[in-house]
């Protein structure tokens, strides 16, 4: 469980994280989306210990980030943005270090590695110097390196940038799995179609401001409360069109020409269902029906150019 | 249980650090170390042989040359070892941290549970065993020496350890510099300045007391905090409330106290924002700083550390001028700002409970428990070499008084007037440098261009006027103190005004006033 509470950092003048607060569970991948210079990798770094906030905390499974510090470093694995490995030094040796770092038990590393490099497909690289891997087999390593003491909460900062539409296919896959594994995984990117598939939470961040937090469909729904329903039937639509106008839910009714009827809806599935079943005990001949939801994509652009606020 | 978590804690760090086996592993590997030995051990190997044959060693001669000339050799092999150590030492840990930096590998260490005390003492780990790899493979030119009967082999050792000594704190205070430097190239800069003017220092000190030295190994212990007569000093000794303490025990201890010392800085670099490290830092420095006061006093009545007894009056200028090391912090201690990401907002002027803290009500205390340390430590010492406390020490408490709440609310303005710590800690360094360190060039020119002879009344508007004469100045020093705590009230209440205006535009976090 992690819950982040008020949390704020100002440099000088400038106030990079206003006060930012939101909960996640087990298994949940949260994908922190926002522009860049939004405060992604500022609150991540507070989270992770490395930056003091301003005011503010976090909380994981019990351990005060300004506290605990200590405590909360043992349950997390962090990815920065940007990241450099060592020179001269072997994939298993990386591995052995960082295991060595987090005190695993030495009679324990062997297998530990042996797994993290088979979660992270590294396995044939096990033996390579690490500065001769490709830029996406670091961003492995380095996200096996993150999973050598089996923590709770991974932080994945712009994981995706630089790599290749391959990788990036295959670090989705990566991310699923460790989300199925009951890990808190916090994935950021300035990119949002790369994150809207497979988070099942979702924050927008915008000068520091967090503006959403949710599920995907939740977060949608919050922005923009209605669909639009688009009803098509065999023959007289202005008519279909007045005769689901004072319905549950519905806000307004358009018919154009005579086989299409566009209902901006915010009831429930039941109203929806209800609306379909009226027009067919009329008498009208519904031939379909099909919904347009904005997706995140939309909400994204209109929340951060200032369309809501 | 505290104690079997302290001991595991004890044995990670020490025992299975995990830095420095890595360290280990990457300094082993391949044929670089195979070709860095090689090269070391033929340069020493040319060394002995070059000096052999130039040297008489062999010819026909009497056995008393014979045993000079073999002395000689193992003397000067012993330099040319320290040599090494100053030239590869530094060169050792001064990029590691900064290099980290450069290549955003720090971040990486520090989300995982690794104390900056882990993480240092694995570095020092891994160039301190480096050390002694080279240490031991230089063994077998020194054995010709103890084979030959020019030295004994206890001499070694000692002369090994001092080395080794020396190697640890060079390679400590190039860590330092590497924790501090911005940039790779500049903390190796500064590494070599910094070992460069210790081992000029103390080999002009220690040369003369090793090479002025009666038929007695007494010898002061600078003679042993040079890297360059551990041949001849390995078993000197100094003689310490009578007993005979052998001067490698003292560099030991010295060596590992400023070591400590310095890691404490270093921890302080690589997490800012841990009270911890910044309390443990200040309360090591009050300790060391008392504990040499306590020296002091005690030696300059009983006459061993100065050569020769002083009087009340000189050992007040001299503790005053020893405290001037301060200078050197004091940019970092007196300033605050809101610009370097931590909390350092103005909160009052002077509370004594934040003196181990790096709040800004924690300075002025800070700065005047230290000078206050030198005072009580010395009179102290003093009492314990049997010489009641002199009020002739009175004056000088008053001008140290004076003189540090000045620089302090010179510090207090340029952080007050200026937009951030950073600026205000450049502006007070500049300050520092004209008032104190301009004049000591310029008076001299002076006064050659004048005429008028040293020392002179020039010396009257240097901010440190009273100590260039102490004894012809009397009550002088009351004086300039008292002028000085004046001046510092009316810059204190600038700073306070400026700092009020800004604080209209400035919004403070929960907790915290502007004025208090
Ligand atoms: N050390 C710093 N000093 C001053 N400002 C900073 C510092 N680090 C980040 N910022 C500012 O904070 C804001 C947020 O930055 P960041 O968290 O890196 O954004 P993101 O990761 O979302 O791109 C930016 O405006 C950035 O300029
Ligand atoms: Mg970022």
């Amino acid at each position: 469980m992690l819950e982040v509470k008020n949390l704020r950092k100002e440099y000088g003048p400038l106030t990079a994280v206003k006060g930012i607060s939101f909960s996640l569970k087990p298994g949940d991948i949260f994908g922190f989306i926002g522009s860049n210079g939004a405060g992604k990798t500022t609150t991540i770094r507070m989270i992770s210990t490395l930056l003091e906030p301003t005011s503010g905390t976090a909380v994981l499974n019990g351990a005060d980030i300004i506290a605990n510090p200590m405590d909360v470093r043992r349950m997390i694995g962090y990815m920065p943005d940007f990241f450099g490995l060592y020179d001269d030094v072997k994939v298993w040796e990386y591995l052995d270090f960082f295991a060595a770092i987090y005190r695993v038990p030495s009679g324990q590393r062997h297998d530990i590695i042996t797994n993290v490099l088979e979660l992270t497909d590294l396995t044939v690289k096990k033996d390579a110097f690490v500065q001769s891997l490709s830029r996406g087999m670091q961003q492995r390593l380095c996200l096996a390196r993150c999973l050598v003491h089996d923590p709770a909460l991974l932080l994945l900062d712009e994981p995706a940038s630089g790599l290749d539409p391959r990788a990036r296919a295959d670090l989705k896959e990566l991310i699923a799995e460790l989300g199925r594994m009951g890990k808190i995984v916090i994935v950021s990117s300035h990119i949002l179609p790369e994150l809207a598939d497979f988070c099942n939470c979702v924050g927008i961040i915008e000068r520091g401001e967090l503006l959403a937090f949710g599920t995907v469909d939740d977060v949608v729904r919050g922005i923009q409360p209605t669909r639009e329903l688009e009803i098509r039937v065999l023959a007289d639509a202005p008519n279909a069109a007045r005769a689901v106008s004072a319905m549950n839910g519905v806000h307004e009714v358009r018919s154009t020409g005579e086989d299409t009827v566009r209902v901006e809806f915010s009831g429930t599935l039941e109203g929806q269902a209800d609306i379909i079943d009226k027009l067919v005990r009329d008498g009208y001949r519904v031939v379909g029906l099909r919904e347009q939801q904005a997706d995140l994509e939309d909400v994204f652009l209109r929340l951060t150019t200032g369309a809501v606020n | 249980m505290a104690i079997t978590a302290w001991i595991t804690e004890f044995r990670d760090t020490y025992f299975a650090n995990a830095t420095s086996r890595r360290d280990f592993r990457v300094q082993m590997r391949g044929s670089r170390s195979a070709i860095l030995f090689g090269c070391y051990l033929s340069a020493l190997v040319a060394v002995a042989t070059i000096y052999y044959s130039g040297s008489n060693i062999g010819q026909v001669q009497s056995v008393v040359e014979a045993q000079r000339a073999l002395t000689e050799f193992y003397a000067t092999m012993m330099r040319v070892l320290a040599i090494l150590v100053v030239l590869i030492t530094p060169a050792l840990s001064a990029s590691t941290i900064s290099a980290e930096r450069a290549r955003q590998s720090l971040d990486l260490l520090f989300s995982a549970p690794v104390s900056p005390r882990y993480y240092l003492v694995g570095k020092v780990i891994s160039s301190y065993r480096y050390t002694w790899m080279l240490l031991i493979l230089a063994l077998p030119i020194t054995a010709a020496a103890v084979v030959l009967g020019g030295a004994a082999w206890a001499d070694v050792l000692n002369a090994y350890l001092l080395l080794s000594f020396h190697a640890l704190l060079f390679t400590t205070f190039a860590l330092l510099m590497s924790a501090v430097a911005p940039k790779p190239v500049t903390a190796i800069v500064w590494s070599y300045v910094g070992v460069g003017l210790y081992v000029l220092f103390t080999t002009a000190f220690g040369g003369f007391a090793t090479f002025s030295r009666g038929s007695t190994d007494e010898l002061p212990v600078i003679s042993t905090l040079s890297p360059f007569f551990v041949a001849e000093n390995a078993s000197s000794y100094s003689l310490i409330a009578g007993i005979n303490v052998p001067n490698w025990i003292l560099t030991g201890l010295l060596v590992l106290a400023a070591c400590k010392f310095m890691l404490l800085g270093a921890a302080v670099r690589l997490e800012p924002g841990q009270p911890k490290h910044v309390r443990s830092l200040r309360a090591h420095a009050l300790a060391y700083w008392f504990a040499l006061a306590l020296l002091s006093g005690f030696s300059a009545t009983s006459g061993g550390f100065f050569g020769t007894t002083i009087s009340a009056v000189q050992l007040g200028a001299a503790t005053f001028a020893m405290g001037l090391v301060l200078l050197l912090f004091l940019p970092g201690i007196v300033t605050y700002g809101f610009d370097d990401g931590r909390r350092h907002y103005p909160d009052g002027i002077f509370r004594f409970k934040k003196m181990l803290t790096a709040q800004p009500s924690g300075s002025l205390p800070f700065v005047l428990t230290f000078f206050t340390t030198s005072i009580v430590g010395v009179v102290i010492g003093q009492a314990a070499a049997g010489r009641a406390p002199s009020t002739d020490l009175i004056p000088w408490v008053i001008f140290g008084l004076g003189f540090w709440s000045l620089l302090w609310a010179l510090g207090r303005l340029a952080s007050s007037a200026l937009l951030g710590v950073k600026s205000a800690r450049s502006v007070l360094s500049g300050i520092i440098g004209t008032v104190v360190l301009l004049p000591v060039g310029i008076i001299p020119a002076l006064h050659t261009a004048l005429g008028i002879n040293w020392p002179a009344n020039l010396w009257m508007f240097w901010i440190l006027g009273p100590i260039i004469d102490p004894k012809t100045y009397g009550i002088t020093p009351v004086l300039y103190g008292g002028g000085y705590l004046l001046l510092a009230t009316f810059i204190l209440i600038a700073a306070e005004a400026s700092l009020k205006k800004r604080m209209l535009r400035v919004r403070l976090p929960h907790g915290y006033s502007a004025t208090t």
